[in-house]
């Protein structure tokens, strides 16, 4: 019956449409979106008997009123699904929290002429919020249905049902009045519209657009009207003044706040959080401890959890395979490329889940806010928001949680700027490799090597920024840009911030396997099979992947590496993998020595030799909390030194591995935050840069000055990239004045 | 209508006269977010770096930029 139906959610950003159209469609499958951005529209059919469409549109906090060409993309789609007619019901989702704000777009949606269900939602919030909201007294005022639900606990699903099906068969709007009455003046005029036929949604439209008009309309001659102008300026000022005053008078007579306010607590956090010198020390520390319990804590818990994948997924197969001499084309597959890239992935995952789990307690308590706020004159720089800097230094743990931090950040373009920025972020993974080369090559001076490197990555990080502002990417936030609204404190509740944690990070490490495993196959029968077609039972000097590696040894020639260095070389490629490889790489190919394919003579071997490691990493787990420089020299370092390779040359395959792109995981989370084109763009800018760095660093050193080539290469190199800039700066500013040619007449 | 210095303003109840001087797209985002003319504004607190400016309406604190700050057009409330 309900079948040919349309229901639409609308709400403002961030109020858990899509939670609720998850709990409604949730027969049908599940919608999967990270919270708060719905980009686009989601289409679903409910589940149950009387099955109806479902659409959950993009979070909107009003709509743009006679203002088409300033609104925001949400805006523009809310505003088209608006337009058009085929949408029977709207669920206007409320968050109880914060309700006076959210009312606006309800009053627009009414206004409109559209059959509205308010939803107010999280009302298991309710307690913690101290406030009680009479209902049926708002559904008085506002003449609409309206139903309390938790979509997160399933809360009032029913009679939110019920509600629904008794308004989509039998609706009980036709006839309703509008419940915001204007200035005498201004209903005289729009009454005079409506009876042309026009909606007072659209008749409201008129008037607006022909107020803003340069030719005064007659009306304006109008005494009440213009004394109206006078003292408020526009007529859309008179249309939100009365709006938000009869929201105001709505929220005084329905919402009851009960309990102590919590201000002086607040105040005494605040003064410390804000403090004029401390405030930015006090960040730095919050960060540090966040940066530090996830590496250590992850580490330790990775420490348990990697042996067991190991054994599961390498170890196991390998024995299987040689047990039951399956082809060796299987085993490479199986154990070298599913094996070794589900061990890439899902080891993120404990690193990933103590970072989300602290960063929901940043989140939730509300300090996050302030860390914005504290940051934002110092991102202002570079017009980026304060978020972004919260980002940023998490990525110096790791890239990934760090690229998925951006999804703070309200601009999109700023966003973008900031996962372009955060490769250049020095990880852990490449601190270890640091670490190893500088004790081998620089034994006295490791610390810094160390040091500058991260200063250089940073630098080169700020430098990214600065020509994405140059090339007008990221706008100057001006005042418009900027009122944020502070929360109160509030205790976090752990077993939510658990829950979060865990099924943010699965839902990452489940779609990053889609792209890691592909690659790692690719580069495993690489690295299996010779350049003659054969395969090749242990990696060695014929495989693809080395014959690959000596011919793009050429290439490398400008930051130092000759043919005889393939292996670095090779391991640059391995690194694209993940950073933690390239050591893995070396090992393979300086020792010559058969790494993870040491045969076990029994099962039972195997099991033992996963509880021990796991004994010894939980043993020495305490030295992941405690920062040192020192790194174990593994055995084949020695066939690392400096008889066989240059320092200087060292020294820019260092600045190469900290600037090139990061890893496959880094790519796609950018590519989920932002999309497959920025993605590729940050692939490309990264790695162009950190050639162009690492050349320039042998050049200067004078380690390879006569080479003309060279120097040609560093120049075209630098041509192209002012072409590139010159192009979009011109493509930005062709952008810019089109719309201001819009915008102007 | 002249706004008033941000050091001068500090702690003090301040009463928002208008909004004249925003665009209007702003001035409607405002008067949702609740900053009303006729409205008491409080500057609570200036944040480490100078900006930006930690301001009260009714019961909401709002982290708010010098620029907009200069932009409102404020007048002060004598206490009693």
């Amino acid at each position: 019956m309900l079948n040919n139906k349309t229901v639409g959610i609308i709400g403002n950003p961030n109020v858990g449409k899509t939670y609720l159209f998850n709990r409604m469609t949730a027969c049908v499958g599940c919608v999967g979106n990270w919270a708060g951005v719905t980009a686009t529209t989601c289409e679903s059919r409910t589940c149950g008997e009387d099955q109806y469409r479902l659409l959950d549109l993009p979070g909107c906090y009003h709509l743009a009123e006679g203002r088409e060409i300033q609104a925001t993309e949400g805006q523009q789609e809310v505003a088209s699904y608006l337009s058009k007619r085929d949408v029977d019901l709207w669920l206007n989702v409320l968050d109880v929290t914060n309700l006076q704000q959210q009312l606006y777009l309800t009053i627009q949606l009414l206004e409109a002429g559209k059959r509205v269900i308010c939803v107010i939602n999280r009302i298991d919030l309710l307690p913690k919020v101290q406030k009680e909201i009479d209902i049926t007294e708002l559904g008085k005022l506002l003449q609409v249905p309206i139903v309390k639900v938790s979509a997160k606990l399933g809360m009032g699903m029913r009679d939110l049902e019920a509600v629904i099906k008794s308004e989509l068969t039998n609706p009980t709007l036709d006839g309703r009045e509008y419940p915001v009455q204007y200035h005498q003046a201004i209903e005289q005029l729009l009454d005079k519209e409506t009876h042309h036929g026009l909606t007072r949604w659209q008749a409201w439209q008129k008037i607006i657009q022909a107020d803003n008009q340069p030719v005064a309309p007659a009306w304006h001659f109008n005494q009440q009207i213009a004394e109206l102008r006078n003292t408020t300026g526009t007529l859309t000022d008179v249309m939100a003044l009365t709006r938000t005053e009869f929201i105001e008078n709505c929220c005084q007579r329905t919402i009851k706040e009960k309990g102590i306010s919590r201000d002086d607590r607040d105040k005494i956090l605040d003064r410390w959080f804000l403090h004029p010198w401390l405030g930015l020390p006090i960040f730095f520390v919050m960060m540090f401890t966040v940066f530090w319990l996830s590496m250590g804590c992850g580490q330790l818990l990775q420490g348990i959890l990697e042996p067991l994948l190991k054994l599961i997924t390498v170890e196991l197969p390998t024995f299987i395979c040689k047990l039951y001499r399956l082809p060796v084309v299987v085993e490479i597959v199986l154990v070298h490329g599913i094996g070794i890239s589900l061990v890439t992935a899902l080891s993120f995952f404990p690193v990933l889940q103590v970072m989300f789990f602290s960063l929901y307690l940043l989140e939730e308590s509300g300090y996050m806010t302030r860390a914005a706020i504290v940051m934002d004159r110092i991102m202002r720089q570079l017009d980026l928001p304060g978020e972004s800097m919260v980002a940023l230094v998490l990525g110096l743990g790791c890239n990934v949680p760090g690229i998925l931090a951006t999804r703070h950040i309200p601009k999109k373009n700023d966003k973008i700027v900031t996962a372009l920025m955060m490769p250049f972020m020095s990880c852990g993974a490449r601190l270890t490799i640091f670490a190893v080369f500088a004790s081998v090559f620089f034994p006295r001076q490791a610390a810094s090597v160390l040091f500058s490197l991260y200063v250089l990555g940073i630098s080169i990080a700020f430098l990214t920024g600065l020509i994405a502002r140059f090339c007008g990417l990221t706008q100057r936030q001006t005042s418009d840009n900027y009122l944020l609204e502070i929360p109160g404190y509030q205790w976090p509740s752990w077993s939510m911030g658990v829950k979060q944690a865990y099924q943010r990070t699965q839902r990452f490490v489940w779609r990053a396997l889609g792209v890691i495993v592909p690659i790692c196959i690719t580069l495993a029968l690489c690295n299996h099979i010779s350049y003659t077609g054969e395969l090749l039972i242990q990696p060695a000097d014929n495989s693809i992947l080395a014959w690959l590696g000596k011919s793009l040894s050429i290439l490398f020639y400008p930051i130092g590496l000759q043919a005889e260095h393939w292996p670095l070389v090779v391991s640059l490629l391995m690194g694209l993998l993940a950073k933690e490889v390239v050591l893995t790489t070396l090992n393979v190919f300086y020792s010559q020595m058969n790494t993870n394919i040491t045969l076990a003579s029994s099962a039972n071997e195997l099991l033992m030799d996963c509880l021990t490691e796991i004994g010894t990493n939980i043993s020495q787990g305490y030295s992941y909390f405690i920062p040192s420089l020192h790194a174990d020299l593994p055995a084949w370092a020695s066939y690392l030194n400096p008889e066989h390779i240059n320092a200087d040359a060292v020294m820019s395959y260092l600045i190469f591995t900290l600037l090139y792109f990061p890893c496959v995981s880094t790519l796609y989370a950018t590519a989920r935050q932002t999309s497959w084109r920025w993605a590729g763009i940050s692939v490309l800018w990264s790695t162009g840069i950190a050639y162009l760095c690492a050349a320039g660093y042998l050049v200067l050193k004078g380690y390879v000055t006569n080479s003309v080539i060279e120097l040609l290469i560093l120049l075209g190199a630098l041509g192209v990239s002012y072409y590139i800039k010159e192009q979009i700066k011109k493509r930005v500013t062709e952008k810019l004045n089109k719309a201001e040619g819009v915008t102007s007449p | 209508m002249q706004s008033i210095d941000v050091n001068e303003a500090l702690g003090k109840k301040l009463m928002i006269v208008s909004l004249r001087r925003f665009s209007v797209a702003k001035r409607e985002e405002l008067y949702i977010r609740g900053l009303l003319p006729g409205k008491m504004l409080q500057l609570v607190q200036i944040s480490p770096m100078g900006d930006p400016l930690i301001i009260r309406v009714d019961q909401q604190k709002f982290a708010m930029n010098c620029d907009t700050w200069a932009q409102l057009d404020l007048e002060e409330i004598p206490t009693c």
